[in-house]
């Protein structure tokens, strides 16, 4: 039987850390779908996706349009995507669970727990 | 018991002096306050007022004057109750006013005047309620009572007299609370103003430090635990150390940063002419080398002859922030920068004008501002801001100015104007 893959959606501004969480998600469970520097980008891009990912990573401040203001129009255009905020600012984390965000990963995290909160997301 | 001279003089003198020391609170605050001319003027009439034990024309004189200050009295309180409560939806009180004009003589007029005036000034305490606001309105009670006083005394009413003249020093005790009232209330306000922006300081510096440092250590807790779960033959593995590396170079950037930006707070009077060519050169070749990867294309366009600014050693830290900008927002696969150097005269002043247009991602209009301010409520910190918030910060040390247009009018997709103007020495 062949194990199922999770989609996962990036959305981070910071570069390094784009890179850090492709290699962190590297291996047969999961597979990174998309990259987005900004949250106009990601919105664009969710848009364009002919599959969508099952799981947004998602950061809140990014230039353009917050991680906030994207996940509700993500939201908005795909109701059962799956959001799971990474971000420095955890006073934004009701706001973000309220917004629809399935769960709120508070910067710095390990990879267990990156990882448990996609598995988490996918039951 | 004094006699009438001696009460006439000492008013006239207490109230040239509080006249003087009323102009010296309202100049010393820079503001010309309304309220100057109707002081001095009073001070005036109760000098000529003194005067009438040389003739009685003096006494009509000063009346006069009197009655002078009590129109400009009314006028300034007209004017701000308007302004401040009618708000050009009745005119009621002004109305009537001039309506009882016709049916009452000067001094009854005077008297309907000032007690409308003295209720408009309580109505104006009641909604800005200060110290000045109320001592504005016990001056303007203590005219009118000095004036009401002054009629009884006219009708040989006991005490009348005496309690004309103890009214008439509050009056002008009051003229005095009143200025340097305005005067404490300004400087509490300019107290406030400075303490608000230290608060709104300290918040940015705390929030750069959450945001940045948290994304900081993000960086370094991933690449230990990739250290920890893959092979030294993973051919990924080498990447590993440099994004470590690269997380700590953020970090000392961040502190260097915070360095920066206070110490640009703090360095507001040392300015010393530099010369500007000097702290470019030495920003260009920190980008250059910052970005020896990317395919950069920098063109200074000098005039010719050396030219000094008033600014410090922070000043290479305002170019190398615009340049480092202009390169890390910036998707062309040759990132162009072009460097305009002019002079400009302005209001007396002869401005150096620094330009440096790219061809970047741009800059929508609505965010041209908002990138050089430095307020967490307003604007949460996201990238490039850290950078031209040191920018802001310094350039404001040097009572300079910045500010963003298009490289191309009206097609902010095709880069940005970063705009200098600073104080050329002489």
């Amino acid at each position: 039987m062949t194990p199922q893959v999770a989609t996962i959606f990036i959305v981070e501004d910071d570069p390094c850390l784009q890179t850090l969480y492709g290699l962190m998600l590297e291996g047969p469970e999961f597979k990174i779908v998309g990259l987005a520097n900004d949250g106009e980008e990601a919105v664009e891009m969710f848009k364009r996706f002919t599959e969508k990912p099952q799981i947004i990573i998602m950061d809140h401040r990014m230039p353009k349009k917050n991680g906030l203001d994207a996940t509700r129009e993500i939201l908005a255009f795909s109701k059962n995507t799956k959001i799971i905020f990474a971000s420095a600012d955890a006073s934004i984390k009701d706001t973000a669970c309220s917004s629809g965000a399935i769960d709120f990963l508070k910067k710095p995290f390990n990879r267990a727990i990156l990882t448990k909160a996609i598995e988490d997301a996918l039951r | 018991m004094l006699d009438e001279t001696v009460l006439d003089l000492i008013i006239a003198v207490y109230a040239i002096a509080v006249g003087i020391l009323f102009c010296f609170v309202c100049l010393k605050q820079r503001r010309i306050d309304p309220w100057i001319a109707p002081t001095l003027l009073y001070g005036v009439a109760s000098l000529i007022f003194y005067f009438k034990i040389i003739d009685e024309f003096y006494r009509l004189l000063a009346d006069v004057l009197y009655i002078i200050v009590a129109f400009v009295f009314i006028i300034i309180t007209f004017h701000e109750y308007y302004h401040l409560i009618l708000q050009k939806q009745s005119l009621i009180p002004l109305t009537l006013a001039m309506a009882l004009n016709a049916i009452f003589p000067l001094q009854m007029i005077m008297v309907i005047l000032i007690a409308i005036t003295a209720a408009m000034l309580f109505h104006i305490y009641l909604r800005k309620r200060t110290p000045t606001r109320m001592f504005m309105f016990l001056t303007l009670l203590t005219v009118l009572i000095s004036l009401v006083t002054a009629i009884l005394s006219g009708f040989g009413i006991f005490g009348a007299w005496e309690l004309s003249y103890a009214v008439t020093f509050v009056t002008i005790s009051f003229f005095f609370a009143t200025g340097l009232s305005s005067f404490l209330e300004l400087r509490l306000v300019a107290s406030e103003t400075k303490y608000h922006d230290a608060y709104n300081r300290a918040e940015f510096y705390k929030d750069l430090f959450l945001h940045d440092m948290n994304n900081i250590l993000q960086g370094i807790m991933s690449a230990k635990d990739l250290l920890t779960i893959r092979a030294k033959t993973d051919s990924r593995f080498d990447e590993i150390p440099g994004l470590i590396e690269a997380q700590i170079f953020r970090a000392a950037k961040l502190i260097s940063n915070i360095q920066k930006l206070s110490e640009a707070e703090e360095l507001k009077t040392a300015l010393t002419p530099l010369d500007l060519s000097v702290a470019l050169t030495k920003a260009l070749s920190f980008v250059k080398q910052t970005y020896n990867k990317k395919n950069l294309q920098i063109q200074v366009n000098p005039i010719d002859k050396p030219l000094f600014i008033y600014a410090n050693p922070l000043l290479s830290d305002v170019f190398e922030n615009i340049l480092l900008n202009a390169v890390k927002h910036n998707n062309s696969p040759v990132i162009e920068i072009e460097v305009i150097i002019s002079e400009e005269q302005l209001e007396k002043q002869r401005w150096v004008k620094v330009q440096f247009l790219d061809n970047g991602v741009g800059i929508p209009d609505a965010r041209k501002n908002v990138l050089l301010e430095r307020n967490k409520e307003k604007f949460p910190i996201q990238g490039m801001r850290v950078g031209l918030s040191i920018v802001k910060a310094i350039i404001d040390s040097y009572a300079a100015k910045i500010w963003i247009e298009d490289r191309v009018p009206g097609e902010f997709s095709k880069g940005s104007n970063f705009i200098l103007l600073l104080q050329e020495a002489s």
